[in-house]
Order: structure tokens, then C-alpha cells, then sequence
């Protein structure tokens, strides 16, 4: 009785749920986001719908009445994974672009070479390209939706790996701004040093 | 429009949608005004959620910001 598309159902909710869990603990202001819950709660509806056919309550209905609402089930399950993995992107990006803006782009060049070369590019792109699934309706077919959640699942894990990248760098990056401004302190106090004693000299040869 | 009443066959409703609800500043006020009459986490009851407007407005904000 339906097990595949029961089976793609609830493994793109497991994933959505994992998502929500996620962004929620990186909400600084412990703010929840009730957009995915609102595909489930359509969703839900749905299901109701099928199960009501598929245990007999409802005798007057299409053939593939029960089919049309799991194809509905699905596409708001894909919507909510979306809405969810799109939230966590943001804050992700949120936190690159905080984490990273004390530092000019020189000295990410120089100090964290790895940011400008890969790290950036993928951030960015994968931010993008989710937000830009996020207002896609069409689902796509049926055996093609679990492939593409798990694929994004997948996607934006690596968001995930590259932020906890830079947040892991982000330390070094200030002892290595403290030790630069500490050698740049300590070379003004030797030019002045010189400074002096090439005036008391010139001083001294003027006497 | 239709004008259901109390007592319809259920069937009968089945293939209605539910309606979409927005979340926006009169839901946030109507949620803490009325906290102390219904049951949800403690998030809710204080209004702490995102709005359609408000989440709109970050993400544009922060995914028009260029990154350094």
C-alpha cells in the first residue's frame, strides 16, 4: 500500500526536521521559523485525504485519487526541506560574512589563502543555487525528489563544514592581526627612536 | 463562496483546502495576546518567530551582501 512513496515521504521529512533543528540552534535570537511547518501542516492534509481512500471511507473517488494526494504529500514534504535548507543557508552566510569582516581582503588573501580560492566560491554558490530552488514549484518526478533532497542535504552539509572552516580560522586570523600590528608598533617606535637620534646629532653637529 | 455550517458531511469537504495562513504582525500579536488561552512552545507564546516580511527582508539583506 504505497511503501515506496511512504518511504521517500518520511525520509525527506527526517531531513527536513534535521535541517529545522539546525537552523534553530543557530538562531541567535532563538527565533523559530514556522514557514517549513506550514507545508506540513498542508502536507498532513493531504495525507488525510489518501488515507481516507485507502481505508475505504471513501467510495466515490478516481482510481488514482489516493496517488494525486501523495504526489501533493511530496511536493509540500520538497517545499518544507527547501524553506529549511534555505533558512540554514542564510544564517550560514550570515555568520561567513560577520565572522570574516573585520579582515580586509589583502590580508585574506595572504593569512587564509584557502578562503579566496575555494572557500568563497562555494559559499557563495551553494547559498544561490538553494535559495533559488527554494521558489521552484514544480517538484519534478516522483523518483527523482528523494535523489535531489539527499543530493541538497548533502550540499548543504558541506555549507556547514565550510563554516565551522572559517570559524576555526577566524582565532588565528586575530592573533595573526595582533602580531602584525604589534611588529608595525614596534617599527614606528624604532623610526621615531632614529628619528631622535639623527635630530640630536645633526643637533650636536651644529654646536 | 461556499458557506459551510456545523454538521456537513465531512465528505463533502474532503477536497477543500485548508486555508494558507500568513505569518505576519497580526498573527505575532494575536499569538501573545492570546498566548494564556492555548498551548505551544514557549518560543511561540513570546512572539519569538520570524514573519513572511521579516525573513524576506534578511534574506534579500543578507544574500545581497557580497561576501569579503
Amino acid at each position: 500500500m504505497h511503501d515506496q512513496v511512504w518511504r521517500t515521504i518520511v525520509q525527506i521529512h527526517q531531513y527536513t526536521k534535521e535541517l529545522i533543528l539546525l537552523g534553530e540552534e543557530r538562531e541567535p535570537d532563538f527565533k523559530s521559523f514556522l514557514q517549513p511547518k506550514q507545508e506540513h501542516w498542508h502536507a498532513y492534509d493531504h495525507v488525510i485525504r489518501a488515507m481516507a481512500c485507502e481505508v475505504g471511507l471513501l467510495e466515490e473517488v478516481s482510481k488514482d485519487y489516493a496517488d494525486k494526494h501523495y504526489k501533493k504529500v511530496l511536493g509540500h514534504e520538497y517545499r518544507a526541506f527547501f524553506d529549511a535548507a534555505d533558512f540554514l543557508c542564510v544564517k550560514i552566510r550570515k555568520r561567513v560574512i560577520e565572522a570574516l569582516a573585520p579582515f580586509d581582503d589583502i590580508f585574506l588573501s595572504l593569512h587564509f589563502p584557502e578562503y579566496h580560492s575555494r572557500i568563497r566560491r562555494q559559499v557563495d554558490t551553494i547559498s544561490k543555487e538553494i535559495a533559488g530552488l527554494r521558489g521552484v514549484k514544480d517538484v519534478g518526478q516522483d523518483d527523482e525528489i528523494l535523489q535531489v533532497v539527499a543530493r541538497y542535504r548533502k550540499t548543504v552539509q558541506k555549507l556547514l563544514d565550510l563554516l565551522d572552516e572559517v570559524e576555526q580560522q577566524v582565532p588565528v586570523l586575530y592573533e595573526s592581526m595582533k602580531s602584525i600590528r604589534s611588529r608595525e608598533d614596534e617599527l614606528r617606535r624604532r623610526e621615531e627612536d632614529l628619528k631622535r637620534k639623527e635630530e640630536e646629532i645633526e643637533r650636536r653637529m651644529k654646536q | 463562496m461556499r458557506r459551510l455550517k456545523v454538521g456537513d458531511a465531512w465528505k463533502d469537504l474532503i477536497d477543500e483546502d485548508l486555508p494558507s495562513c500568513a505569518v505576519d504582525e497580526l498573527t505575532k500579536d494575536t499569538v501573545e495576546k492570546e498566548s494564556s488561552r492555548f498551548r505551544a512552545s514557549m518560543r511561540i507564546i513570546k512572539g519569538m518567530f520570524w514573519t513572511d516580511r521579516e525573513y524576506e527582508e534578511f534574506r534579500s539583506r543578507v544574500l545581497g551582501t557580497p561576501l569579503p
